[in-house]
Order: structure tokens, then C-alpha cells, then sequence
């Protein structure tokens, strides 16, 4: 008997899961190598695992790469223009 | 590392005038992003501008406090602007997962169900399937759950109550929210697989 797709979505199974504290440690990684076009799954299964189970990191980390897309060039002292 | 992110620590290591232009624009910074974080959530809260703009000043100033506390385990791997937001999304998470309750007056008992789908939603021909399993489930989570995954698992998988303000209505923190909620999930993957359905099967991972 095959299961619906919902009690997937309700019961996901990821057995390589880092967890809440660890992915946060290096969300900030992940999210650069995903900008840079390389896909961060492959060096970062857990917390690849992670967000697709874990709804408040996932908004988390949606967010973060909005913001790294948007103001990710920003600098401390921008140089006056002449 | 980056000429940018250098730019960042130095300004923050330093003392006098040029550290205090550089917390300036960070916290200047910090804001932006997050009064942009707020309105990119706040379709999920029934929250109006001046709440909005609450929650984006707690935030920013807040995860500027952790950056400043932080910076020296800034390790350089990736820009500093992008490691300094994380703690603004955080922030933002946490503090509108407390004005959730503001606006959430219904019982979780109340609706429990209301998130499992409804049978007439599916193919007629897998109605019977679909009414089984999720007659299982409820039995699953009925019997085979502690009360506290039973919360949890309620609220946060079928209610899709936040992780953060679930925290706060707990007293703990999102991860050891998480760390009920994958139990959860694997007990009731257990107890379906037990039950004859062929999937989900069972994990021997765990949450850290």
C-alpha cells in the first residue's frame, strides 16, 4: 500500500538531521555557498536534512538569503564618491 | 577573507571614533534588514505597522548585543554581513513567536484536526487509502505519543504554530521544541510502519 504524500510532509524522514543549535552555527555557510552556485547539500547533508524538516530554521534560513542577496555588499565606512 | 568583512572587524575591534561609526552603521544596518525580515513574515501574523516596527527595533538591537558578543567566533567563512543577519532572523523569529499568542485565541484542541486533509480532497479512488492511514495516525498520536509530543506535535505539525512561540508557550527553546517534534515524527513513522502501511520508514538518526 503506498502512503499518501501528506503523511510525508507530516512525518519526514531524515535520519542525517543536525538539529536546531548545530545548522545555526553554520547557516550562514550554508547559505554563501548556495549564492556562490554550488549546491550546499552536498557538503552540508544535516542541514540540508534540517530545513526541510524544521519550519522555524527553514524561515530562517529563506530570510538570511534574501538578506545576503540584498545587502549582503554593504560596508562600514562607505567611500565618498569624488 | 573578503576587504568588506575585514573592514567590519576592524571597526569593531577598535576603540574610539571609528569603532563607534562602525556599531553605528551596523545597527543602522541590522535594522534595515530587519524591518525588511518583519514584512517578509508578517503575512503569517495578523500584526500592523507599529508592532512591525516594534518587533524590527528589538531585533536589531538585540542581534547587534549577540554580534558584538560573537565577532571574536567569527571565523571568516563566508561575509561578515551575511554571518551578522543570521542573528538578526533569529531575533526576528524569536520575537514574533511572542506576539503570536496575542493573535491566536483558538484552542489547539479545538482544531487539532483541522490540518489532516480532507479525505473528499483526494483521487476517489485513493479516498479509503487516505481515510485509513489517517485513521491510523489519530490513533497513533492518541495512544503512542507522550503528552508533550502530543502538544507539540499537534501545534507545530497540524496547527503549524511556530516553532518559536510553541518555545515560548513551553518555556524552552526552539531546539528542544525540535527535539520533541522529530520523536514525535519517528514514533508515529514507527507506529504506521507496524500498523502494514509501507512507508515512512523508520530513522536512526536523531536531532542534536
Amino acid at each position: 500500500m503506498k502512503t499518501p504524500r501528506d503523511i510525508d510532509a507530516l512525518l519526514p524522514d531524515n535520519s542525517v538531521d543536525a538539529g536546531c543549535a548545530a545548522s545555526f552555527d553554520v547557516l550562514h555557510s550554508y547559505v554563501e555557498e548556495e549564492l556562490s552556485g554550488v549546491d550546499p547539500a552536498n557538503s552540508q547533508p544535516g542541514l540540508a536534512a534540517h530545513i526541510s524538516s524544521c519550519p522555524a530554521c527553514r524561515e530562517d534560513y529563506l530570510g538570511l538569503r534574501d538578506a545576503a542577496v540584498l545587502f549582503g555588499d554593504a560596508e562600514p565606512f562607505p567611500s565618498s564618491t569624488p | 577573507m573578503d576587504a568588506s568583512s575585514r573592514l567590519w572587524l576592524d571597526g569593531l575591534r577598535t576603540s574610539g571614533r571609528d569603532h563607534e561609526r562602525c556599531v553605528a552603521a551596523l545597527h543602522a544596518l541590522l535594522l534595515r534588514v530587519a524591518r525588511y525580515e518583519v514584512s517578509r513574515r508578517a503575512g503569517s501574523l495578523q500584526l500592523r505597522g507599529p508592532e512591525l516596527e516594534d518587533i524590527a527595533q528589538q531585533a536589531s538591537d538585540d542581534a547587534l548585543m549577540a554580534i558584538r558578543t560573537k565577532v571574536a567566533g567569527f571565523r571568516g567563512d563566508s561575509r561578515f554581513t551575511t554571518w551578522a543577519y543570521k542573528f538578526v532572523m533569529f531575533e526576528v523569529s524569536t520575537k514574533m513567536g511572542r506576539h503570536f499568542w496575542r493573535h491566536r485565541h483558538a484552542s489547539m484542541d479545538a482544531d487539532s484536526w483541522a490540518r489532516l486533509p480532507d479525505p473528499g480532497a483526494v483521487a476517489a479512488d485513493q479516498r479509503t487509502e487516505h481515510r485509513e492511514i489517517f485513521e491510523a495516525l489519530r490513533r497513533a498520536i492518541d495512544q503512542d505519543l507522550t503528552p508533550l509530543q502530543q502538544r507539540v506535535f499537534v501545534a507545530v505539525a497540524l496547527n503549524e504554530v511556530p516553532m518559536d512561540a510553541m518555545a515560548r508557550e513551553l518555556g524552552a527553546n526552539r531546539n528542544s521544541v525540535y527535539k520533541v517534534l522529530f520523536d514525535a515524527r519517528r514514533k508515529l513513522r514507527e507506529s504506521l510502519r507496524l500498523a502494514g502501511y509501507e512507508r515512512p520508514t523508520q530513522s536512526s538518526g536523531s536531532a542534536a
